[in-house]
C-alpha cells in the first residue's frame, strides 16, 4: 500500500503502468478526481485543500485495510493533493490492482467513498462570489452507509 | 491536565490558531466536558462551539471519535467541520 499526500500534480497513468507490470495482476482500476470550474452558480478561481497531517495517513491506511478484508486485491496507491488547486487540476487518485477485475472495481469504489467521509481533508472554494468552505454532501454519507451492508 | 488542541478549516479561522497546548485547571472526563469547561472559562467562540458541537467532528489521538469518548492528560484533541476531501 502506498499513500502519498503532496502539493505537486501527478500522473495517474504512470502509476497504472507500474501496477500493470507486477506479477499476478489481471486488472488495474483507477479513480481520479478533478477540480470543477463551476460550482452551482459560482465560477471557481481556485481551491485550497487542507488536511490533518498524521491522521490523514492513518485514516487512509485503515480504509485500505478494510478494503483488503473484503476483497482479494494486490496493490493499492492513494495520492491526494493539498494546497492551492486550479480548475481542472487533479485532486486525488486511487489505483487498485487485483487478479480479477471485480475485486479491483469494488475496492476502488469503496476506498474513494470512505476517503470522502473519513479522511481529514477540507476544501475551500475561492470564486467570483467570495470564499466558502465546502459543505459535506448528503450523497457521500449515503454512499458510505450503503457499504455497511457488506458486514 | 494538559491537552494538545488542534483546529482545522473554518474552526482554525474562527479561533485564529491551528494548534495549542492547553493546561486545564481541572480534570475533564470527555471531549464534551472539555468543551463545556472551555465555554465556561473562555466564553466567546467556545460557547458557540459547545452549543453547535453536533455540527463538528472530534478526533482523539488522530482517531475519529465521539464527544462522549474519554480523554486523558497528554491526549491530542482535534476539532473540525465535516470532511470534504476527494
Amino acid at each position: 500500500m502506498t499513500i502519498i499526500i503532496q502539493e505537486d500534480s501527478f500522473s495517474i497513468s504512470k502509476t497504472i503502468l507500474k501496477f500493470s507490470e507486477k506479477d499476478n495482476v489481471g486488472a488495474v482500476v483507477s479513480f481520479s478526481g478533478y477540480v470543477r470550474e463551476f460550482s452551482k452558480e459560482k465560477q471557481l478561481k481556485y481551491m485550497e485543500l487542507e488536511h490533518y497531517p498524521g491522521m490523514t495517513e492513518k485514516a487512509l491506511e485503515s480504509i485500505v485495510q478494510k478494503a483488503k478484508s473484503h476483497w482479494d486485491i494486490e496493490q493499492t496507491t492513494i495520492i491526494h493533493r493539498v494546497g492551492k488547486l486550479l480548475p481542472k487540476d487533479i485532486i486525488v487518485g486511487v489505483i487498485v490492482s487485483s487478479r480479477h477485475r471485480s475485486n479491483a472495481f469494488k475496492a476502488c469504489e469503496f476506498i474513494i467513498d470512505f476517503l470522502k467521509t473519513d479522511a481529514p481533508f477540507w476544501k475551500k472554494e475561492i470564486s467570483d462570489k467570495g470564499e466558502v468552505w465546502v459543505a459535506e454532501r448528503q450523497e457521500d454519507i449515503i454512499k458510505k452507509t450503503n457499504w455497511n451492508k457488506l458486514d | 491536565m494538559n491537552l494538545k488542541l488542534l483546529f482545522f478549516a473554518s474552526l482554525r479561522e474562527q479561533f485564529d490558531f491551528s494548534q495549542k497546548e492547553i493546561t486545564l485547571t481541572r480534570e475533564v472526563g470527555t471531549a464534551e466536558d472539555f468543551l463545556l469547561l472551555m465555554s465556561k472559562q473562555s466564553g466567546g467562540e467556545w460557547i458557540n462551539l459547545f452549543e453547535n458541537k453536533k455540527m463538528y467532528k472530534v478526533a482523539i489521538n488522530q482517531e475519529l471519535s465521539s464527544w462522549k469518548d474519554p480523554i486523558y492528560a497528554g491526549d491530542e484533541l482535534a476539532i473540525f467541520p465535516p470532511i470534504t476531501g476527494g
